[in-house]
């Protein structure tokens, strides 16, 4: 199976591409976030030093959120439309769960953060069972002081931070260990193999991204327009 | 806090040129307040002071204008219904930590995504008075505003 | 003949639009879903359920448009879509969407200035003979472009301030009618009578750009004077002196760059060029001119569409202009002002 993998969640952008098992390529950078402009070179670059042409491709694994919205956006455009186009597997990973994906040691537990400002979060956390993280609590948008009284019951066991963690170096108790370096970073690379081991998407059609958060324009008029169904806001005219 | 009222659109751009001189790359500046009550037509005496030759137009329909050809590249947005969480689709912070002058309308909007320091204008019609004229409130937030508004306004908003 | 078969996006505001167009002239389809009934909810377009909206129609819209059309990938000889103006979270997705068909299917990437679409949209009526001049009028637009050949857009006049379309959603906002606003007071201003002489701002000036803002202030100013005094003035008048005012100063304008810029073609293009009592003006006006053609955009075609985007692709293609994978969304971008502008 040729697997395409990619994350564009935050300012980190990570491509792979692999065979089975094997990682044929793969990139990774910080170095900033116009991710519109870079992500579909650096896919066409690592393709062709794979010598594979786009329609060789299988299997599309992306990480669809959460995280910043444009970033998550171009992420599950690009996989939705290409492997629509192609008429390829999709399969959709949690970008929190990506990041807990570069840890393995059995038992683990992981909490990946992402900063939403002023003291919110997206966070989950995780454990790792049979080399892999399984959910323990699942994703949110929460905010900080809530989501350390959640972890509370989690306070005799060491729990790594990731992602945007050490931007709360004050606040978060002292069972938490930092990732380091590369550890820090989403890998493509590790979500493609996770992604071989999950059933595609269904319906692509209706594949968009985790925002784990109304916009506040949709929020507030649920608020005054409790029993309105909106599902049917777009027409084809 | 300083407050002046104004009884034109040209007295309007006057202020805007006035402080346009004292601006430096990175600054923000907040345009809020009544709808028509000439939030545009500040900016627009803003970008004539930074030696800007095109038209400011409104950035309504965009949400950003970028005016490229002044002193400094001023970058105009209008915030009205971005959501929280939209900055970094618009890369505020890119601009806000940029090279040019930033100015925001409708900065409720964004008020999570804002920096510390800025210079708020508050923009308010005082119909009762007459059709045109309008109460500027300029409020800062940091020493370098402070300044500027010292330095550029006096108190009788000349 | 070969016939060139391109598939067009378009996502710059409130509307998903995929289309197959052949030869850049004949539509083979055109879905366009619309975003209007959930922004009415908020008053207007709110960037981020827009951007939303996009993703979840993409490739509903991609299928739709192929099944129409009938036709295959292999059929296909070049993808083309809007990269700008436009909000950048919306142009994003069907620039995303328009690189990843072009890519997995080897074929060229058209980028398309989103008022070169609107001004093609008269390329279903007609052909388009040069020199021609387009008034491109909607909401985020006001402006004069004069073309001396295919593929040339110069910008001769513009609004200094706010867009026609938009002084209509403001105004109508303050009457108290929904977004989009200019249908109904198109319709409100058929049934009134222009008793209140609001300013022609610019219309004497010796240039070809237009002022709305001042119109605007001038519409709320008599608003709220007559709601202070309790006084409850008649919507179909105000509809009727705005809409006067503006269509006056759109076709004044437009008159005098004419007889400055001799032309074949007049084009009336964007969303506003819907609006009857434009169309019904600038066409009595153009009668008074034998040598010049008014074409206006068919009305199903003014608003936002990807079929005029394949329209106006279509000459980039036969140039060979082709866009790199690394094509952005640009959401200010412009045309260029004439070198010299002919006063």
């Amino acid at each position: 199976m040729k697997v395409l993998a990619l994350d564009a969640s935050n300012r980190p952008l990570s491509i792979a591409v692999l065979e089975d098992r094997q990682i044929l390529a793969t990139t990774t950078t910080t170095t900033h976030q116009k991710h519109a402009q870079f992500l579909l070179p650096i896919i066409d670059g690592l393709m062709k030093d794979c010598g594979l042409k786009p329609a060789d491709l299988d299997r599309v694994v992306v990480a669809y959120g959460p995280g910043s919205y444009t970033g998550i956006r171009i992420a599950t455009a690009t996989a939705k439309v290409l492997a629509f186009t192609l008429g390829i597997q999709l399969v959709g990973v949690s970008s929190l769960q990506t990041l807990a994906l570069n840890f393995t040691r059995e038992r683990q537990l992981i909490s990946p953060m992402f900063d939403a400002r002023n003291q919110n979060l997206f966070a989950g956390l995780y454990r790792i069972k049979d080399g892999k993280p399984t959910v323990v609590i699942p994703d949110q948008h929460v905010e900080l002081s809530r989501w350390l009284t959640k972890l509370a019951s989690y306070k005799d066991e060491s729990i790594i931070g990731v992602g945007d963690a050490d931007h709360f170096p004050d606040q978060l108790p002292a069972n938490f260990t930092m990732a380091e370096n590369l550890n820090k970073l989403p890998q493509a690379a590790n979500l493609g193999l996770f992604g071989q081991t999950l059933p595609a998407v269904q319906d692509i059609d209706s594949f968009v991204p985790n925002y784990l958060r109304l916009t506040k324009a949709e929020a507030d008029w649920q608020k005054l327009h409790p029993e309105e169904d909106s599902s049917s806001y777009v027409e084809k005219v | 806090m300083k407050t002046i009222t104004v009884d034109t659109p040209e007295a309007t751009m006057k202020l805007g040129r006035a402080i346009a001189s004292h601006l430096k790359p990175a600054d923000l500046i907040l345009l809020d307040g009544d709808l028509g009550a000439g939030k545009t037509t500040f900016t627009k005496g803003l970008a004539a002071g930074l030696g800007i030759k095109r038209n400011v137009k409104s950035p309504t329909f965009t949400i950003i204008r970028e005016y490229q050809d002044g002193r400094l590249p001023l970058y105009h947005m209008d915030a009205y219904r971005l959501d929280d969480g939209s900055g970094d689709e618009l890369g505020l912070d890119e601009y806000f930590n940029g090279d040019g002058v930033n100015v925001v309308e409708w900065s409720k909007f964004v008020a999570n995504e804002l920096p510390d320091n800025y210079l708020r204008i508050v923009f308010k019609r005082n119909d009762d008075l007459e059709d045109n004229a309008r109460t500027l409130t300029f409020d800062p937030h940091g020493n370098h505003f402070a300044t500027i508004l010292k330095e550029s306004i006096d108190e009788d908003g000349k | 003949m070969k016939r060139n078969l391109m598939m067009a996006f378009e996502s710059s505001c409130d509307e998903t639009s995929v289309a197959i167009i052949e030869n850049g002239a004949k539509i083979l389809s055109n879905v366009v879903a619309t975003q209007i009934k959930s922004h009415k909810r908020f008053g207007g377009v709110v960037p981020e359920v827009a951007s939303r909206h996009h993703i979840e129609e993409i490739t509903i819209c991609i299928r739709d448009a192929m099944q129409e059309a009938n036709v295959t990938y292999d059929d296909l000889d070049a993808v083309a879509v809007t990269y700008g103006p436009g909000l950048v979270g919306a142009l994003l997705i069907g620039v995303t969407a328009a690189k990843m068909v072009a890519w997995a299917h080897q074929l060229p990437l058209i980028p398309v200035n989103h008022l070169a679409g609107h001004i093609y949209a008269a390329r279903f009526v007609e052909p388009i003979e040069f020199p021609a001049l387009a008034l491109v009028v909607s909401g985020g637009h006001t402006e004069l472009v004069y073309m001396p050949k295919e593929g040339e857009f110069q910008i001769i006049g513009e609004t200094r301030d706010d867009a026609a379309g938009e002084a209509y959603d403001k105004v109508g906002r303050v009457m108290g009618i929904n977004y989009p606003a200019g249908p109904t007071v198109d319709a409100m201003a058929a049934k009134g009578n222009d008793t209140f002489d609001f300013p022609r701002a610019m219309d004497k000036d010796a240039n070809y750009d237009f002022s709305f803002s001042g119109l605007k202030s001038a519409f709320i100013n008599t608003y709220h004077h007559a709601e202070q005094v309790g006084n409850k003035l008649n919507h179909d008048d105000l509809a009727t002196s705005f809409q006067n005012a503006v269509v006056d100063v759109l076709v004044d304008k437009t008159l005098r760059a004419l007889k400055n810029y001799p032309v074949k073609q007049l084009i009336l293009a964007g969303g506003v060029a819907a609006n009857n009592g434009l169309r019904t003006r600038l066409s009595a006006a153009i009668d008074q001119l034998p040598a010049t053609q008014l074409i206006m955009a068919p009305r199903k075609l003014c608003g936002d569409n990807a079929a005029m985007i394949g329209a106006a692709g279509y000459v980039l293609f036969k140039e060979g202009h082709f866009a790199g994978l690394d094509l952005n969304a640009d959401p200010s971008l412009e045309f260029d002002w004439a070198p010299d502008v002919i006063q």
